[in-house]
């Protein structure tokens, strides 16, 4: 049997760079940056004080005040993206079951924080009865699936900083295989809190300031939060429904480096980018743009770089390589499906976005990462990497619809 | 304060003063289920009135909040095994002036 096609039928976002798609593409085609001062939680105690938040978020505006009690910011965020990505995808004529729902694992990391917080410094006798389901890493999952009703496999795939692209990934084979005919999927992410974030400061790898990957004077990551939520249909549906088609998914790759907890490896990323472009039936250089991991750690865009050119080889030096992270920050969990959403609108749009904040060249990331200014280009393949800790490493192929 | 079957206050009989501690109960109980205060008769049946399970779990939640005490999780009388509304409000009235025997009014924060 020969595997069914896939349609990218819906896609929603929320990000430093706005509230909808419409606005993450603008900002992301004008190479305007997310990252800012932290204005939502209090600094004193913070070494690193930047971020890329989402501004002016009203919860009261999206949900009633019943319904927030159970919906830690993470699920928020998701059911923001997955009514922009419903609001276009089609579920008519498909039995419930038959439509899926997969997302990165999402932690109710203000939760847990405003929690222990309460617990520990405040002395609260007691903790909100519906602490649990905020926290639990499966709740934006099952509030898409209630919100929509859609009673197929339901569930969070937890692989750190690759969790949206291995649930996209997961969903894309299970329409590809007949297990479902629709999918929402993608990720979200709310982790900019006092705890997470003195977490992240001992880590040692946030930049002070700019994400500028793949610059020689780069200086680390810049934690962002965000959702990205895109609905995948069989090719048969999205057409017979006369669908608007955004894009095709052709390809996944995943793998584990099996070597370090926190560095990166390229064998492994490598190993990822070559089954992805297995799995679609790709020759290197068909690929005509690469959204990149992209941290703007040293040791990440060094390694990213290795990897690429272990599987592009010469090639690599004419392909351009960009990171979206320059401008919405690192969304963790949900980076992989704020990247695949802009890496579909670049094949939808016929543009590369920019890898900003780029100031100098560096010989061990000798690549065209699309410095500071976004290149028209009508491109037909693209990839999206996402590597994480703990060497988990997946990698998504798109076509541009046709 | 340990927690014995034999420490555990017991409904007494109503007396003066009662009827606004018995009244912010049944407010918040009326909020917290969205049932309305009309339908909270003490002889009304909990599971009859269709109140969620979760709802009286927020309900039990916003009393010991408003009222600074515990109601145990422990059976008989706990959480979802209140009968009827008035098991609710007496074992909460009750808990309440217990509370209040130990630090009297105005003493608590």
């Amino acid at each position: 049997m020969t595997p069914r096609r896939v349609a990218v039928t819906g896609l929603g976002a929320i990000s430093a760079l706005g509230a909808d798609v419409a606005s993450l593409w603008s900002g992301v085609s004008e190479g305007l940056c997310g990252i800012r001062p932290i204005a939502s939680i209090p600094t004193e105690r913070l070494t690193v004080r930047t971020a890329a938040e989402i501004r002016d978020f009203d919860p009261s505006a999206h949900f009633e005040t019943r319904r927030l009690l159970g919906l830690d910011r993470a699920a928020q965020l998701a059911l923001v993206a997955a009514r922009q990505a419903m609001a276009t995808a089609g579920t008519e004529g498909l039995p419930p079951r038959r439509c899926g729902v997969v997302l990165g694992a999402a932690l109710g990391q203000h939760t847990i924080d405003d929690s222990y917080q309460a617990l520990y410094g405040q002395a609260a006798k007691r903790l909100p009865p519906l602490t649990v389901p905020r926290i639990m890493p499966s709740a934006a999952a099952s509030h898409v699936s209630i919100e929509f009703g859609l009673r197929g496999p339901c569930f969070a795939t937890a692989s750190a900083c690759a969790s949206a692209t291995h649930a996209i990934g997961i969903a894309f084979q299970m329409i590809r295989a007949g297990m479902l005919d629709l999918a929402v999927t993608g990720g979200s992410d709310a982790s900019i809190c006092v705890g997470f974030m003195k977490a992240w400061d001992a880590l040692r790898v946030l930049s002070p300031d700019m994400c500028r990957p793949f610059s020689r004077d780069r200086a680390g990551l810049v934690i962002g939060e965000g959702a990205g939520i895109l609905v995948l249909e069989s090719w048969e549906h999205a057409q017979a429904r006369g669908a608007a088609i955004h894009a095709e998914l052709v390809g996944f790759g995943m793998s584990a480096d099996a070597a370090d907890l926190t560095a990166p490896n390229a064998g492994g990323a490598a190993q990822a980018i070559g089954d992805a472009l297995e799995d679609a039936g790709l020759a290197p250089e068909q690929v005509d743009y690469v959204n990149a991991h992209g941290t703007g750690t040293h040791l990440n865009d060094r390694t990213e770089t290795l990897a690429l050119a272990r599987v592009f080889g010469a090639y690599l030096r004419r392909l351009p390589v960009s990171s979206s992270k320059s401008m919405l920050g690192h969304c963790l969990n949900a980076a992989g499906a704020l990247e695949l959403i802009v890496t579909v609108l670049a094949l939808r749009e016929g543009r590369l976005p920019p890898t900003i904040g780029f100031r100098e060249a560096d010989p061990d990331c000798d690549i065209d990462c699309v410095p500071n200014r976004m290149r028209p280009a009508a491109i037909e393949v693209a990839l999206s990497n996402s590597f994480a800790f703990g060497g988990l490493n997946a990698v998504l192929a798109l076509k541009r619809a046709a | 304060m340990t927690d014995t079957p034999q420490d555990r206050p017991q409904p007494g009989d109503r007396q003066p003063g009662d009827e606004r501690t018995v009244e912010d109960i049944l407010t918040i109980v009326a909020k917290e289920t969205s049932i309305g205060r009309d339908r909270l008769q003490p002889t009304a049946r909990i599971d009859e009135l269709g109140i969620a399970s979760i709802d009286l779990v927020h309900a039990i939640f916003a009393l010991e909040t408003r009222f600074d005490i515990e109601i145990p999780v422990l059976a008989p009388q706990s959480g979802a095994e209140f009968a009827v509304v008035g098991d609710l409000v007496d074992h909460v009235l009750a808990t309440v002036k217990a509370a209040r025997k130990v630090a009297p009014e105005g003493a608590g924060g």
